[in-house]
């Protein structure tokens, strides 16, 4: 008599048994794309807003982003004096910036890492954008600082790049 | 968030492909066909990186596909329904010494690659064969008549074709 296939495998119990390391490794190594995908590892955006005198100034910066990758810090100052502004001084702190490569200014600073802004009128808003390319990875701390007259507004910033 | 996904829809996408072409593409490979399954990486390679080359990438990426790996070992053992979705069928190429032409059809072998997988096990008469299977990894066992298992280690199809 042919069989029409040969004899199939005993059945067993299917009950899964992880060794010690597979029960400390297999959580770690399940965690890392569960975070990921509740954006741990992903880009984020800080905001911070400060006022001093006629100063009104609104930092977007990044918070956490890559190794090599591009991110832009906006600064958006205004004028909430009743007079034009001459001239008011975007000030970035060198430490801040030199964790950086590539770091490009717009509009571009007249001497290291300060941008000049002229003629400023009334509730104007002018804005600074900076292109930053994560280099060194860590955490990077620095300040915005900007000046009118004997008013100035600092602004802290805390950048963490992923290796 | 995105290179998780993107993992696992590769993962999904060259499973799909795969099963689609069957057992035959999962055995040992002429040199061309070697070639054309290298390309997969590189066509995809873009794709999962998006020009994000940090190391925090790389290990979202890598550990996404481990752990997909484990957690479809586990599904794969525990649940048998499971398990005949993911992996293929052994199919029945002879019985009793006679060739079944469903299963060389379905699977495209060639009487000549049986043949071949026979001289390789020590056979020269189809009659002495009590089975030839195309197992899942696309390797053809030969079980010779009278029930003795014949040990077979280079029975890939695919190779005993080519030689």
């Amino acid at each position: 008599m042919s069989l029409p296939s040969p004899p199939p495998p005993p059945p067993i119990d299917p009950k899964i048994d992880l060794t010690w390391k597979q029960r400390i490794g297999f959580p770690i190594l399940l965690a890392v794309p569960i975070l990921a995908l509740f954006g741990i590892f992903g880009e984020t955006r800080g905001h911070a807003h400060t006022t001093s005198g006629s100063i009104d100034v609104e930092v977007s910066y990044p918070a956490r982003f890559r190794y090599r990758q591009v991110q832009s810090l906006r600064v958006s100052v205004r004028n909430l004096s009743s007079l034009v502004a001459d001239t008011m001084k975007v000030s970035f702190d060198t430490a801040y910036v030199a964790r950086f490569s590539s770091v490009r200014f717009d509009p571009a600073p007249k001497s290291a890492y300060t941008v000049d802004l002229t003629d400023v009128k009334p509730s104007e808003s002018r804005l600074v954008s900076v292109e930053l390319w994560g280099q060194d990875y860590g955490n990077h701390r620095g300040t915005v600082v900007a000046r009118h007259g004997s008013d100035s507004a600092i602004v802290h910033l805390r950048t963490f790049v992923f290796p | 968030m995105e290179t998780v996904l993107r993992v696992i829809f590769v993962y999904a996408f060259v499973w799909a492909c795969f099963r689609t072409l069957g057992k035959r593409e999962l055995s040992q490979m002429a040199p061309f066909e070697l070639v054309m399954l290298l390309l997969i990486p590189q066509f995809f390679s873009r794709a999962l990186t998006r020009q994000d080359y940090s190391m925090t990438n790389s290990v979202v990426a890598a550990t996404t596909l481990f752990s997909i790996v484990f957690l479809t070992s586990i599904g794969s053992f525990r649940f048998a329904g499971f398990r005949h979705v993911i992996e293929a069928r052994p199919t029945v190429l002879v019985r009793r010494g006679e060739l079944l032409l469903p299963g060389l059809r379905r699977e495209r072998i060639a009487p000549d690659e049986i043949f071949s997988a026979m001289h390789k096990a020590g056979i020269e008469k189809l009659e002495d064969v009590a089975w030839a299977i195309l197992e899942s990894d696309g390797k053809i066992a030969i079980i010779r008549a009278g029930g003795t298992e014949v040990h077979n280690p280079d029975s890939d199809r695919g190779t005993a074709a080519r030689q």
